[in-house]
């Protein structure tokens, strides 16, 4: 009697086993690209324009610039300034708006870090790939552009996808260490327009690497994106590979960064449910 | 220790914020040679000192005022926040019943947040597939699926996170009063879905200042007071330690304002009568008193001071339980009476059996005259208290409000037919 009863209390019990390892990452990784999927869906919401929102921050970026070389000289080594100057905004473009979503991709998603145990290292992710979303989406326009002006796409193309790896790497270690600081005190969250602003002149962006000369040189090359940059723009403009001594330079930088910042994100991201 | 327990949570302190602080503090006053006794000299704690165990299948109820520490208990078990001294140790998949509607955006529709939600809650996609249509149906939300939640009522939103969280298949389940959701057709629909998953087996936290819902779901309740755990055991002792302990407190300051409360000036209502003062006797000896037993005869009586004589009226007696919810009103009617009040004296209310189950009180009064007008409401402000007896705590389990004299009878199909 009591026997049967267990048996049919046992037909009854229905307990997920206690998942697998694949099983959980599989999890994560549709946690992860639900989250990319929403931020970029939710963007379109509401507006007009819709999906031509994703281009038009480089766009615009272009046209004060095209503006701006109407008054101020500014040397394009002797390609149209359209095909030299966008060829570097639209990377650019990418990693000021990717170490903008990280921090606010953390702090937005406050509710979840507050209730579920998923790896504090996902969100940081889901503000790198939206960025990278908007990156590929511009980048149609760029190789649009590049056709109209006859420029060729060479053997030196294959650099692209380190120059980009280099690029996502970069705004995750200056993201989180953003992140970092802002879940705990928000100065350079309000601050961090300006920070981007003074990083953008900083860079190559809008004028050529052969404009800063002589000793400020030497400083300028500290700047990771600055070989970054230029490589997007030799590799697109030129047909060239990048210049690897400046690309190499970055990278010790950005190595020095990551040792710094990496345990520093770890240790406040366990912090983060009760600091946000 | 138990070996076939879920949740171990042993000797765990948790303070709020970055330790960074605290611990530099704590370093420096080492260094100067100065010890702090003071617990809280480093910041408050919010937790202090909690273990406690939960086996598999059984339901756990969490109770305590606001800010004692209940929702900093589910978040240290969620695995959100790490404790600051001590353990947990979590056996199987557990899941957070809390901020249900974290992840939901506004500009996205009903649909999209279902999928999304799913995902938070760790669904895969082939799971969302399958159970897309039991959340729908469960939501009732119909036609407004496809509109964007920004539309939706607060209700609505609430509903619909609830509705991709009971299809969760979990071993532990933490829910912080997502019960209270809804109207009282889905809140049923919720009660019955938490039924059905204690059953089955899953295991349950369960934070709520509903005691009426920690009775009915869970085996056992802990009482957490400024961090600690006060009181565990059975839920009905536990709740009546929280209510007892609430009233102590509240007796103070329902003292004061019970003064305030019976200062007739301060009260609405034409003031023709006034209620001075309600006292509590025993019906046989006119004895006052404040505690009875359940089954006892209690005569309320309300004193009152007359200004104008009335002939009119109607009187009702609200008696209350501590969370408000009115248990019975007791009425008089004076187009049906005869009674008129001419001068001043009291009006004794004598229930014969009062067969309310143990616990805190609380009486309200309402006068109004023929046409409706209130003379005089005295908002809850006295209370008195009922006391067990073993016989009733058997025969209840002090669960719900009121004692049932009751006999059963066993009788079979056999003798069934013989009696027909």
């Amino acid at each position: 009697m009591m026997k049967d009863a267990i048996d049919l209390m046992s037909s009854w019990i229905n307990i997920t086993p206690t998942i697998t390892r694949k099983e959980k990452w599989q999890g994560y990784w549709h946690l992860l690209m639900s989250l990319v999927l929403r931020d970029i869906q939710v963007r379109y919401r509401r507006t007009v324009l819709g999906p031509l929102w994703t281009i038009i921050p480089a766009v615009m970026t272009m046209v004060i610039f095209s503006f701006l070389r109407g008054v101020v000289d500014i040397d394009s080594e002797g390609v149209p300034y359209i095909v030299f100057a966008f060829s570097t905004i639209v990377p650019w473009t990418f990693f000021q708006k990717a170490i903008t979503n990280v921090p606010n991709s953390v702090i937005g998603n406050g509710g979840l870090l507050r209730k579920m145990s998923v790896p504090r290292s996902l969100f940081p992710l889901v503000g790198i790939l939206t960025a990278l979303f908007d990156f590929f989406m511009s980048f149609i326009v760029l190789i649009l552009i590049l056709f109209l002006n006859n420029v060729p796409i060479t053997i030196a193309w294959l650099w692209l996808p380190i120059l980009l790896f280099l690029l996502c790497l970069l705004s995750w270690i200056v993201g989180i260490g953003i992140t970092s600081v802002s879940v705990y005190r928000r100065d350079i969250l309000r601050g961090l327009s300006y920070i981007t602003q003074l990083w953008f002149f900083a860079t190559p962006v809008v004028y050529s690497l052969n404009a800063v000369q002589g000793k400020k040189r030497i400083l300028y090359s500290l700047n990771p994106t600055v070989g970054i940059i230029d490589g997007f723009r030799q590799v697109l403009v030129f047909g060239q590979s990048p210049d690897v001594a400046l690309l190499l330079v970055g990278f010790v930088v950005m190595m020095l960064a990551l040792c710094f910042v990496l345990p520093l994100y770890h240790y406040m991201s366990l912090y983060f449910a009760d600091v946000i | 220790m138990s070996q076939d327990a879920v949740i171990r949570v042993k000797d765990v302190w948790k303070r709020y914020g970055l330790p960074l602080r605290p611990y530099l503090q704590q370093r420096m006053d080492k260094a100067r040679g100065r010890f702090n006794d003071d617990p809280d000299a480093y910041g408050p704690w919010s937790l202090q000192d909690v273990s406690f165990e939960v086996k598999q299948g059984e339901s756990l109820g969490i109770v305590g005022k606001n800010g004692a520490g209940k929702s900093t208990l589910l978040k240290l078990l969620a695995g959100v926040s790490p404790p600051t001294r001590g353990s947990i140790e979590i056996t199987g998949r557990l899941f957070p019943m809390i901020e249900l509607a974290a992840g939901m955006h506004n500009d996205l529709t009903g649909r999209e947040n279902i999928k999304l939600l799913g995902a938070v809650m760790g669904f895969n996609e082939q799971q969302i597939k399958d159970k897309t249509p039991d959340i729908e149906e469960f939501s009732e939300l119909e036609e407004w699926l496809d509109r964007p939640i920004w539309q939706y009522s607060s209700g609505m939103q609430a509903r619909l996170g609830f509705s991709v969280a009971v299809n969760v298949e979990a071993d532990i389940l933490l829910i912080d009063e997502v019960l209270s959701v809804g109207d009282v057709n889905f809140r049923k629909k919720c009660l019955s879905k938490m039924d059905d998953l204690i059953d089955n087996g899953v295991t349950v936290l369960f934070v709520s200042h509903n005691p009426y819902s920690v009775e009915r779901l869970c085996d056992k309740a802990i009482y957490i007071q400024n961090g600690k755990i006060a009181a565990a055991g059975e839920p009905a002792d536990i709740l009546t330690a929280y209510y007892q302990e609430s009233i102590v407190k509240e007796d103070i300051a329902r003292k004061k304002e019970g003064e305030k409360i019976l200062d007739s000036n301060l009260r609405a209502g034409s003031g023709d009568f006034r209620v001075q003062e309600f006292t509590f006797h025993k019906p046989e000896t006119g004895e006052e008193v404040s505690e009875f037993l359940t089954g006892d005869a209690i005569t309320v009586r309300i004193h009152l001071n007359v200004k104008n004589p009335i002939d009119k009226f109607t009187l009702s007696l609200r008696i209350s339980d501590a969370s408000g919810t009115i248990i019975s009103e007791l009425r008089l009617s004076g187009i049906q009476s005869d009674m008129t009040i001419h001068e001043s004296g009291y009006l004794d209310c004598i229930i014969d059996n009062c067969n309310l189950l143990p616990g805190a009180y609380w009486i309200e009064f309402i006068a109004k005259d023929h046409g409706g007008i209130v003379i005089d409401h005295v908002p809850y402000g006295v209370s008195f208290m009922i006391n067990g007896n073993n016989e009733i705590f058997q025969q209840t389990s002090n669960r719900g409000f009121v004692y049932l004299p009751v006999n059963w009878q066993l009788n079979s199909n056999r003798s069934f037919e013989t009696n027909r």
